[in-house]
């Protein structure tokens, strides 16, 4: 998608420039940010129109806040990361008597090609033992192994200590292979 | 790294690997809400802090209604009671020369014997 501003320009530079009317900024801004804001939240979610909702809600209160921003106060991604958190909380508590098929359940996004069928079941797997963690456990594993985001940025994120990080993630990871171990014939493990 | 580790974190880079694709409706939508917002903000500060004044009664920065009832009150209580002019009034406001008086007669009381 072609777009008329620099792509060296940083967040905070199209912050600016958007918060002084430049409409272009926004595109760019949304260019760049608004497939990681769905990716996160359909992975605390496990709900893909739910997440673009989350995500376009999260996308909105960045445009609010664009004429109040203080640059180099916070990184865009990572305020974003926080507040699509916030509302991934707020919808899975809404969600809390749900059926619980719905929530272990991803929707199957794969393509048809058969090449990319192992690649496909192997993420939905992984998505699917995502689910069945707890909250906490899931955005820290999520934030730290898929986001690659280190863990001072998790607990800015998640308002917790980095040591509080540490350990959600390990016992995380340490429930993610627990359960990926019943489908290890599926994941081709030996 | 153990083989179970290995195989994990090859799960994790095929999630990385996936890139969410965000549909061209959620993108439109996206900067749409853009758009609207940022002239919403933008004609608030063409607007500027005089004009939101002038568009605010005088009477509400002096308190409003709460004012003007208790202002209406008071001037309605004192237009009465300086028609009635009750005489228990007097009680509470004597006149300067009888207070003088009564000062000093305690001050001729107290002295007396000295």
């Amino acid at each position: 998608m072609p777009f008329d501003l620099d792509d060296t320009l940083s967040d905070d530079a199209l912050m600016v420039l958007y918060a002084n009317g430049d409409a272009e900024a926004a595109r760019e801004l949304t260019h760049r940010h608004l497939g990681t804001v769905v990716a996160f939240a359909r992975r605390l979610i496990s709900n893909v129109a739910d997440a673009e909702d989350i995500a376009q809600e999260a996308m909105v209160r960045l445009w609010k806040i664009a004429p109040h921003w203080r640059q180099g106060e916070a990184k865009v991604t990572t305020w974003l990361y926080r507040v699509t958190r916030n509302l991934c909380i707020d919808k899975l508590r809404q969600k809390s008597f749900a059926d619980i098929d719905e929530i272990a359940e991803p929707a199957d996004e794969a393509p048809s090609v058969q090449a990319k069928l192992e690649h496909s079941q192997r993420v939905s797997a992984l998505d699917t033992a995502l689910a069945e963690l707890p909250e906490r456990q899931r955005m820290a594993v999520v934030l730290r192994h898929i986001e690659g985001l280190s863990n001072p940025e998790i607990s800015e994120i998640m308002e917790i200590s980095v040591e509080a990080v540490e350990s959600l993630t390990a016992r995380g990871k340490r429930m993610l292979k627990t359960a990926l171990e019943s489908r290890k014939k599926e994941l081709g493990w030996t | 790294m153990s083989e179970r580790d290995t195989d994990i974190e090859m799960l994790f880079d095929a999630a990385r690997a996936e890139k969410q694709l965000t549909s061209t409706t959620l993108f439109d939508r996206v900067v749409n809400d853009a758009e609207t917002i940022q002239t919403q903000f933008l004609r608030q500060a063409d607007d500027g802090p005089a004009s939101t004044a002038s568009r605010t009664p005088v009477w509400k920065f002096l308190g409003g209604w709460v004012t003007a009832i208790s202002f209406a009150t008071c001037t309605a209580a004192g237009v009465y009671l300086g028609y009635v002019a009750p005489d228990y009034l007097s009680l509470f406001s004597p006149t300067a020369s009888s207070m003088t008086d009564l000062v000093l007669q305690d001050f001729a009381t107290m002295t007396e014997g000295l």
